[in-house]
């Protein structure tokens, strides 16, 4: 009835982009009538996520039209800064905007580059590749990963640079039979690539892959699983290792021929360490069991290696590295591991049993011709694990399960995503090093590698990425070095902050010393799309394009983005479906706007043909000034030929390049660089670290650099002052993406009907013991004084010591009324403090023990 | 003649959501109105405890109490193909539809409101023009959909491939091989509804 | 989002649901209509009463009003008629509709003497409203009894009970009346009416309670909010106690010994009144879905 008195419909058409949801990248087709994005829906053909797409990706257009959009460049005219402090702001100019910043960041770049800082979790495709050029032509290292690298991947990543050779991982699960998730909730619509591991592990699951959640929460990734295992927070790397204890020293199930082909396990090892290496080449050396002597371990030579034993050399009893290995993890019984995790020895054994069976050590599949190694069975971990004191240890831990029944790269196990690349445009392939040991190459390159380590030298970044030579980013003690910079000798401080699409104040730890931090920067410039707590930090705030309206090219990098294993190669875009609100612009545009203004533009594309390493006639002149449209054209041409130019990739989507061979889907067995098992290079690494640190004076934990992995406990663990005997812990929800979502309609009206969302969850008995019941008001609070409140919601779902708080809500700018003080903000509980940071990996301790009261 | 029904695999859903949404921005239903919400319950003690996801929709059944109870015959089942739908254009917004439906599938549409309160975002305007404010809403099979061969909305989206789609009554389809392979049940049996939205444990 | 659209998704946790599409409004139209049309039969049956079937003929139209105001689309009423073979809100309004154009015909033909030729014929159309009546003292009963979706209504207790009290609250509206225009006597007979009609109702009740103490999960919920829940108040206090007890003692008494009958009347009245609403009230909100798995 209604329908008849409304105009016909105009335009009705289907775009083709890319979600920005979460940090993924799915292919989305989005429907635009009359100019209204109305619909946005998965493309099925994108190999990413084959048509579908999470509560978010559907959500998406909801928070390009929120009324409360930043949508025109405002200067703040109340110089006090704090929550729920009105910064009284003034629209102005993009002209005025733009000519304020020019002027500070001339000064700035004249005095001294480095005291301009920018904070992003936009780091992928075109975006990311553009303001990082941009960033090192101005001259600044300062770059600030915000909550995106407190406890992110720190544990993950260099791990699957030691092990893969590449940034990430996941579980192999068209062949997997047994699948252990160490603090991840892969396959619930969480960590990477959720939509293609959310219907894999369903069809797996459906087959009979065996699926065990080790987490102290059970339920969304717990609930799904064939057991549930809640454990104690921050003790995986005690079960990991007890595990591994049980298939080495107990049942005697590893894979030899794995251990010794593809791991340093046979190098020699010295009493003080180190590898025993040949005195003319310097290299590690093994035993060669045919000829009783060592030799370099690439020695063609070689009769047969010895994995196990000690051998006389040179008069003293030389072991290998293997034999050291396991003989440490002795010290993890399961009966040990049972007191620090809460898990039954029993139980801890029967995993390991099942672990070690499930592997199918010796058996082999035929793909494609070739005969690969069978491994059916991965510990997978990704943020739960790892976001604790030792959360490098712990990664590495779980890795060595699969490393010792040798699940990694091969069908079945833990493969790493595309650390090769046979097919055209790119080319690479991990490399050994002098030593043997895998190092990624070519793309898998574009991150940080822990290894070799980097030159470890008094701290110039905020970050002290300087004393952090193996992790992946240094992020969480940029916090500290704001807040103490004497404390770390830095000699400057900066000046001026840029901030997009991060929001500190909200995902990092406790927000009230975020914003004594913050405050300390005198200028800070935020680009929003809505008023995010950070946003009304700033000094100016500038309209942001949203992702829908804007262009990025290869948003998808392959060593993330890409399937791990068999499957397609592509390359995807991400266009503007509708042209931007307001007066909005896309952020790394305007910082090209800024680069003409301060002359660096020319630098900028300069390190830009190198990073992509852009052919002729498509490279960047340095002459010349391109739309932001022609840059990514020229990219796309410069890769793909002269007909795959933006407009091919806009009207299609994505590029399909070839499918996976199988050198490229499972790589192992087609490279010679080995995996440390034993991780030598650790203990040169922390000495350098110890050196440089004592000469400053500066306080730093270097426990941590050993070769051999080990459980320790983090703070949580060990302080237990009368009454504080909860644990609290947070979780992701499949709809929600970190404090990003919270406010968008069609997803915050879900966190409101939703049991788990805006609650405390506690152990029902535990609960019911302090007096408390569903619905109550609770309050939590920590040692250190910090506290929030919310409603108790008992359940059976978790473990009894540990209190669980989804997502990140309660939510600190009025402007956001959807989630304004909703639900209960987990990282207000969270300290600052050098001594929760993991000093391998950066990670910030996640977890810290709550008092917990009624109201 | 086909039967149109869905068979939802319990088995492989991880309660993410992705259906109620994916439902509200393809019908663009008010605020407030979810046409398929997936639903909690814990079942077991701790340690062997777990959530169980039931993800609901109109039912669609053969023998529907709603068509029954509504005063004004606005409620109908298509000839064709089972669809059991609401005309808003007869509907007199009694509400007795929504107290008869064992399942909660109905909603009532009071007035015309924005999700982010008063101001109505575009999108939204767009939708709300198919909407009668006063009367019965319900999920419509994705009848609009279906009638262009293609699968509803929340078919589409859901990432574990939980939601099958298709003709009962032909044998052949994947939704009545699942049906015979596999142990499925209804919800509310008692209610006699024999509905066409079939559920494998 | 003024109110819930829809109780089922208000909240994702399975389990119980309360009903709530059916409230206040509801419980007037129903308690209105019921009154009125068991007023229209005493007042035209059992002593002609030309007050008693206006003001019948006025609570059926409140009741009907009632009901337009809480229609989403009340300028669709007229649609309601349209589904006679099943719905029985669909026969149920034709009853009102029946019943007021009826007992209009018929009152208008007797007070105004317009059909002196044929004497009887006032009569046909009041024996026609009151079949109508009949009828829409049971429907609201019929239409809770169908729903499936609600097993505590769904039992033929509840048609029946619907109609003992109307003819109960029907005849506790003529004490009212009654007390403001009648007679000594006109009383006593109506109150002793009532001492057969509020031991039905009290039968009825307790019966249908017994009943749902031993029925399924959702049903007992029912009889759990009634008994011990949110609902215990009105229906043990108003409803079983003000609402038939007392009222019960009260008029027992006043017709042994023969006294305060005026007094009697005026209160049990009001009291009877204020169970038989409240009595529709807890049955509607008593209604329980059950869980959904
Ligand atoms: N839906 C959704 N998907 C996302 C994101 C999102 O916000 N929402 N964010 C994206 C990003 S940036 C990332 S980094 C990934 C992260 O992906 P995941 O690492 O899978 O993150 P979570 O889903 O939080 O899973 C961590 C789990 O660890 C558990 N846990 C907490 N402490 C411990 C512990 O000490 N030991 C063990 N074993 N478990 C513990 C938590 O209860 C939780 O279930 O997800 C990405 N995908
Ligand atoms: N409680 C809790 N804390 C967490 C996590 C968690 O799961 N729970 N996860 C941790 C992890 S793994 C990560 S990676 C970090 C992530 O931490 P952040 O990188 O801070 O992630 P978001 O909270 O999504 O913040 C993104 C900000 O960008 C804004 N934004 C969104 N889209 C756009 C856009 O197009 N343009 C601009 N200019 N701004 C935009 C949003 O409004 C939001 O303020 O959080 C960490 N902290
Ligand atoms: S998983 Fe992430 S990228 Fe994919 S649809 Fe969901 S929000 Fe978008
Ligand atoms: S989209 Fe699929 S997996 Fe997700 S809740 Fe709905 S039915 Fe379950
Ligand atoms: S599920 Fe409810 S609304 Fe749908 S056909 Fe059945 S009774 Fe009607
Ligand atoms: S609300 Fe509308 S569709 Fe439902 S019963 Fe009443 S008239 Fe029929
Ligand atoms: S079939 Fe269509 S209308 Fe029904 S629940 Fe699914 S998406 Fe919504
Ligand atoms: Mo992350």
């Amino acid at each position: 009835m209604l329908n008849s008195i409304t105009k016909p419909v105009q335009e009705d058409v289907w775009v083709k982009s890319t979600c920005f949801m979460c940090w993924n990248t799915c292919g989305i087709k989005v429907n635009k009538v009359d100019g209204v994005i109305v619909k946005i829906e998965g493309d099925p053909d994108c190999p990413q996520n084959w048509g579908k797409t999470c509560a978010k990706g559907n959500a998406g257009h909801m928070s390009l039209y929120d009324p409360n959009r930043v949508l025109f460049p405002m200067r703040r005219t109340n110089p006090v800064k704090g929550f729920d402090v009105d910064p009284k702001w003034e629209r102005i100019s993009w002209e005025e905007a733009l000519e304020t910043i020019t002027a500070r960041l001339k000064k700035i770049r004249a005095e001294d580059p480095r005291k301009l800082v920018i904070s992003t979790f936009d780091t992928r495709g075109q975006s990311g590749v553009f303001w990082m050029a941009w960033a090192a032509a101005f001259g600044t290292p300062n770059q600030w990963g915000g909550g995106a690298n407190y406890f992110c991947g720190n544990g993950f990543h260099p791990v699957t640079y030691l092990t893969h050779g590449t940034w990430f991982g996941e579980p192999d699960i068209r062949h997997c039979r047994y699948l252990m998730l160490f603090g991840t909730q892969n396959g619930s619509v969480s960590n990477h690539l959720p939509m293609d591991l959310a219907a894999k592990m369903a069809d797996a699951r459906m087959d009979g892959m065996k699926l065990i959640v080790v987490d102290p929460v059970g339920i969304n990734a717990g609930s799904k699983a064939h057991e549930w295992v809640p454990i104690r927070p921050g003790t995986d790397a005690a079960l990991a290792l007890a595990m591994i204890n049980v298939l080495l020293n107990e049942e005697g199930v590893y894979d030899k021929e794995f251990l010794t082909k593809y791991t340093n396990g046979p190098y020699l090892i010295r009493e003080d360490g180190h590898y025993l290496r040949d005195h003319e080449t310097g290299k590690p050396l093994m035993w060669d069991l045919a000829a009783a002597r060592p030799r370099p371990f690439d020695d063609p030579a070689f009769g047969s290696v010895a994995l196990e034993g000690r051998f006389l050399i040179e008069g003293k009893q030389i072991p290998t590295a293997f034999t050291l290995f396991k003989e440490h993890v002795r010290q993890h019984t399961p009966e040990s591991a049972s007191s620090i995790t809460t898990i039954p020895a029993d139980t801890i054994r029967r995993l390991a049993h099942e672990f070690g069976q499930a592997a199918q050590i010796g058996s082999t599949i035929v793909i494609d011709g070739k005969e690969l190694p069978l491994r059916p069975a991965a510990a997978s971990w990704y943020r739960g694990a790892i976001a604790h004191k030792h959360g490098m240890l712990t990664g590495l831990a779980i890795q060595f399960l699969n490393v010792v029944v040798g699940a990694i790269d091969v069908p079945g196990g833990h493969l790493g995503n595309n650390p090769v690349s046979q097919t055209a445009p790119l080319h690479w392939s991990p490399v050994p090093s002098a030593d043997g040991l895998i190092m990624p190459q070519g793309y898998a390159r574009r991150r940080k590698p822990p290894y070799p380590a980097t030159k470890v030298k008094p701290p110039e970044r905020f970050d002290l990425l300087e004393l952090c030579p193996v992790a992946p980013y240094g992020t969480t003690f940029f916090t500290e070095a704001l807040l103490d910079p004497k404390r770390f000798k830095l000699s400057y401080f900066p000046e001026m902050l840029i901030v997009c699409r991060s929001n500190p104040l909200m995902t990092c730890a406790n927000p009230d010393r975020m914003a004594e931090a913050l405050k300390k920067i005198p200028f800070m410039v935020a680009f929003a799309c809505e008023m995010s707590e950070t946003a009304e930090f700033a000094d100016i705030v500038l309209p942001d394009a949203h992702y829908l309206e804007r262009l990025d090219a290869n948003p998808n990098e392959p060593t993330e983005f890409v399937g791990a294993g068999e499957g397609y190669w592509y390359w995807m875009v991400r266009q503007p479906v509708v042209p931007p609100r307001g007066e909005a612009r896309g952020w790394v545009e305007v910082l090209y706007d800024l680069a003409d203004r301060l002359g660096i533009r020319g630098d900028a594309y300069a390190l830009l043909n190198a990073t992509l390493d852009l052919k002729e006639p498509f490279a960047y002149k340095p002459t010349e000034k391109y739309s932001w449209e022609e840059l990514a054209n020229r990219w796309m041409k410069s890769w793909f030929g002269a007909d795959k130019g933006i407009d091919w990739f806009k009207k299609n989507g994505f590029l399909i390049t070839g499918k996976k061979k199988v050198e490229e889907a499972y790589t192992r067995v087609f490279l010679t660089p080995r995996i440390p098992l034993y991780v030598e290079y650790f203990l040169d690494a922390g000495a350098e670290v110890r050196k440089v640190t004592e000469d400053l004076g500066i306080r730093w934990d270097t426990d941590d650099y050993q070769a051999l992995v080990n459980w320790k406990p983090c703070p949580a663990y060990d302080h237990s002052v009368p009454g504080y005997d909860l644990f609290v812990v947070n979780f992701k929800l499949p709809f929600h993406s970190l404090s990003y979502t919270s406010h968008n309609a069609l997803l915050a009206e879900l966190s409101e009907k939703n049991p788990y969302a805006y609650s405390v969850l506690l152990n029902a008995d535990t609960a019911r013991k302090k007096g408390i019941r569903s619905g109550d008001r609770v309050r939590l609070e920590t040692e250190e004084g910090y506290e929030v409140e919310g409603q108790a919601l008992l359940t059976e779902c978790i473990h009894p010591e540990v209190a669980g708080i989804a997502g990140c809500f309660g939510r600190k700018s009025k402007a956001l009324q959807l989630s304004y003080k909703k639900g209960v903000h987990f990282n207000t509980l969270l300290p600052h403090a050098t001594e929760r940071i993991d000093s391998l990996s950066a990670a910030l301790d996640s977890c810290v023990r709550v008092k917990v009261g009624r109201l | 003649m086909a039967r149109l029904g869905m068979v939802i695999d319990l088995a492989r859903c991880v309660g993410c959501d992705a259906c109620t949404v994916a439902c509200q921005t393809e019908n663009g239903t008010p605020p407030g109105i979810q046409y398929a919400p997936v639903f909690r319950k814990e079942v077991g003690k701790f340690p062997q405890a777990k959530v169980f996801f039931l993800p609901t929709l109109c039912m669609h059944c053969d023998d529907p109490p709603c068509m029954k109870a509504c005063p004004t015959s606005a409620i109908s089942k298509r000839k064709k193909d089972g669809i059991v739908l609401v005309d808003q254009d007869k509907c007199c917004g009694s509400k007795a539809c929504i107290a008869a439906c064992p399942y909660g599938a109905l909603h009532f549409y009071e007035k015309k409101s924005g999700m982010y309160g008063e101001k109505i975002t575009e999108p939204e305007e767009q939708a709300l023009k198919k909407f009668t404010p006063g009367t019965a809403q319900k999920c419509t099979f994705c009848s609009h959909r279906v009638d262009r061969g293609l699968e509803p909305a929340c078919v589409v989206t859901c990432p574990t491939n939980c939601r099958i789609f298709g003709d009962l009554d032909n044998p052949e389809s994947r939704v009545s091989q699942l049906l015979r392979e596999r142990n499925s049940v209804a919800l509310r049996p008692d209610a006699g509804t024999d509905p066409s939205v079939r559920y494998l444990p | 989002m003024s109110r819930p659209a829809n109780v089922f998704s208000e909240d994702y946790r399975i389990g119980f649901k309360e009903q709530q599409v059916w409230s206040l409004p509801h419980a007037l139209e129903f308690f209105l209509l019921g009154t009125g049309a068991g007023l229209y039969l005493f007042s035209t049956w059992f002593r002609p009463y030309f007050t008693g079937q206006l003001v019948s003929m006025l609570a059926v139209v409140a009741a009907g009003m009632s009901l337009m105001a809480d229609l989403g689309r009340p300028e669709r009423l007229w649609r309601t008629f349209s589904n006679l073979g099943v719905s029985w809100i669909s026969r149920g309004a034709l009853s009102v509709f029946f019943f007021l154009a009826a007992a209009t015909v018929g009152m208008a033909l007797r007070q105004f003497h317009l059909s002196p030729s044929l004497p009887r014929l006032p009569a046909i159309f009041e024996a026609v409203a009151s079949l109508s009546a009949l009828v829409a003292m049971l429907y609201p009963g019929l239409v809770l009894s169908s729903y499936a979706s609600i097993p505590s209504w769904n039992s033929p207790m509840v048609p029946l009970l619907f109609l003992v009290y109307s003819w109960l609250t029907g005849l506790a509206a003529e004490w009212l009346l009654f007390f403001f225009s009648g007679t000594r006597d006109e009383l006593g007979v109506s109150l002793g009416i009532g001492l057969f009609l509020l031991p039905c109702a009290l039968i009825c009740l307790l019966t249908h309670l017994g009943a749902m103490a031993r029925g399924g999960l959702a049903v007992r919920e029912g009889f759990r909010l009634l008994t011990r829940g949110s609902l215990c108040g009105w229906f043990l206090g108003v409803v079983l106690t003000a609402g038939l007890l007392l009222p019960l003692l009260l008029i027992g008494s006043a017709i042994i010994t023969g006294e305060f009958i005026q007094l009697t009347a005026l209160v049990s009245s009001i009291l009877v009144l204020a169970g038989g609403f409240f009595l529709r009230y807890c049955i509607l909100k008593a209604g329980v879905y059950p869980p959904l798995f």
